[in-house]
């Protein structure tokens, strides 16, 4: 199928993927990293150790990252080798606190089969809103009100000022290079 | 819908469809057309399979965005992060997360004083009457959040799989009312903690522990805590020695 996208809507071919630039030593690639999934990651480990000690775990999750980098297999999914890492810290933590009650809801969100899952879930999330920063902004713009702030195609043409057939255009062509890109591993 | 067919099959609407922006009679058109343009069934598997993705992580992010309990308070998706400390630039397993607040900076200085005794073949009979224990570790303590002068000393003795870890500490001053001084290992790489005991108002205190205990830590940090029930490390540490090369890290993630 040809594409004749809009100059405001090339597809730029995607530049060296998070993991291999931190195993390829990128001296900016930490910082991309940790501004890219630290919300999320922080998230995360706010979700099961509470606010008091989410952002000290937050770091040490991020340094483990970079200090481990020589084991990061770029081929595989970073993130779930970074929420991996990020599991690990936060039941660390909890069995750190050996004295304290912890629900029985969170330990189900971080530990066995239900963790597991979890954690994929989560991880499986970043790894597709990494994938929407691929996008062109214009698509990306499109897809992000359309499924995350959950406004209608005629909402997002008043948002952005264009015609409705611009948004569906702008969405479907996002979509196709998002579903390559979870075929192909996403990057 | 790619370009081409945007243009030359208007009569399918599928993002219209996969957002449930679409009529009944659109809804139908679309499908008639689906049925008979391999084209555009090419297109819907790429819109299906993307859409599915992004359903995905919005129901994923909702749900981490649930608090699981009360107070856990799990949105903070719009607060700034916390600044990042500079990583070290040594790769693992010889490298350790430099992370925590206070104590980054004096880790490396502490690490090159490592006295490891029996790891280089000088272990020793320490006097007559313990003829079965040997000097395994030993390794001076540094000051942290302490008086410069404070110091203090690590000595880890063997017998069989038991180690009997003596911590002598020098200057550290009465650590106040309400307050006490208590002792942990330490793998300064993930931050993970084992509290040996509070150290006695001598400023000296022995500990058993199993070898193999010792063998998942690499440092022994002294905290000052406050006498408030909370059993977790005050983060507050003085001293710190460490007492064996960094542990090797296992994360398999």
């Amino acid at each position: 199928m040809t594409n004749t996208a809009r100059r405001d809507d090339v597809d730029t071919p995607p530049g060296p993927s998070m993991a291999q630039r931190i195993v390829d030593d990128d001296d900016t690639a930490l910082a991309d990293c940790y501004q890219l999934y630290g919300p999320m990651v922080r998230s995360y480990l706010r979700r099961f150790v509470g606010p008091g000690d989410t952002d000290d775990l937050l770091q040490v999750v991020f340094l483990e990252v970079w200090r481990t980098r020589d084991r990061i297999d770029p081929s595989r999914p970073f993130e779930a080798w970074l929420f991996g890492i990020a599991r690990k810290r936060a039941i660390d933590q909890l069995r750190r606190r050996h004295h304290d009650v912890v629900s029985v809801d969170t330990v189900r969100e971080l530990v066995g089969e239900d963790g597991d899952r979890f954690v994929d879930r989560i991880a499986w999330a970043a790894e597709v809103r990494a994938a929407l920063g691929q996008l062109p902004a214009e698509q990306r713009e499109a897809i992000e009100l359309s499924y995350f702030d959950e406004l209608t195609q005629t909402e997002i043409a008043a948002r952005i000022d264009a015609p409705i057939g611009t948004v569906k255009a702008r969405m479907a062509r996002g979509m196709r290079r998002l579903s390559t890109m979870v075929e192909g591993g996403v990057r | 819908m790619n370009d081409e067919t945007e243009r030359d099959h208007p009569e399918a609407d599928v993002i219209g469809l996969l957002t449930g922006e679409t009529d009944r009679r659109r809804a139908a058109e679309t499908a008639r057309h689906l049925k008979g343009c391999p084209a555009c069934t090419d297109e819907l598997i790429d819109l299906v399979v993307a859409h599915g993705a992004l359903r995905s992580a919005d129901l994923a992010l909702r749900d981490l965005e649930r608090p699981p309990t009360l107070g856990a308070g799990a949105v903070v998706a719009d607060e700034p992060l916390p600044p990042l400390p500079p990583p070290d630039g040594r790769r693992s397993p010889g490298a350790g997360a430099r992370s925590r607040r206070r104590v980054v900076a004096v880790l490396g200085a502490v690490a090159a004083a490592v006295v490891l005794v029996a790891a280089l073949g000088l272990s020793g009979v320490l006097d007559g009457s313990t003829p079965s224990r040997t000097v395994v570790a030993q390794a001076p303590l540094h000051p942290i959040d302490a008086p410069a002068t404070a110091t203090g000393l690590v000595t880890v003795l063997a017998d069989g799989t038991t180690r009997q870890m003596t911590v002598s500490t020098r200057d550290l001053g009465d650590p106040g009312p309400g307050t006490y001084y208590e002792v942990w290992l330490l793998d300064p790489a993930t931050f993970k903690m084992l509290p040996v005991g509070v150290l006695p108002p001598s400023g000296e205190g022995t500990y058993a522990v199993t070898a193999g205990l010792m063998s998942g830590y690499s440092a022994v940090d002294v905290s000052l805590q406050v006498d408030d029930g909370d059993p977790a490390h005050s983060q507050t540490s003085v001293l710190r020695a460490v007492y064996a090369p960094p542990v090797t890290a296992t994360t398999s993630a």
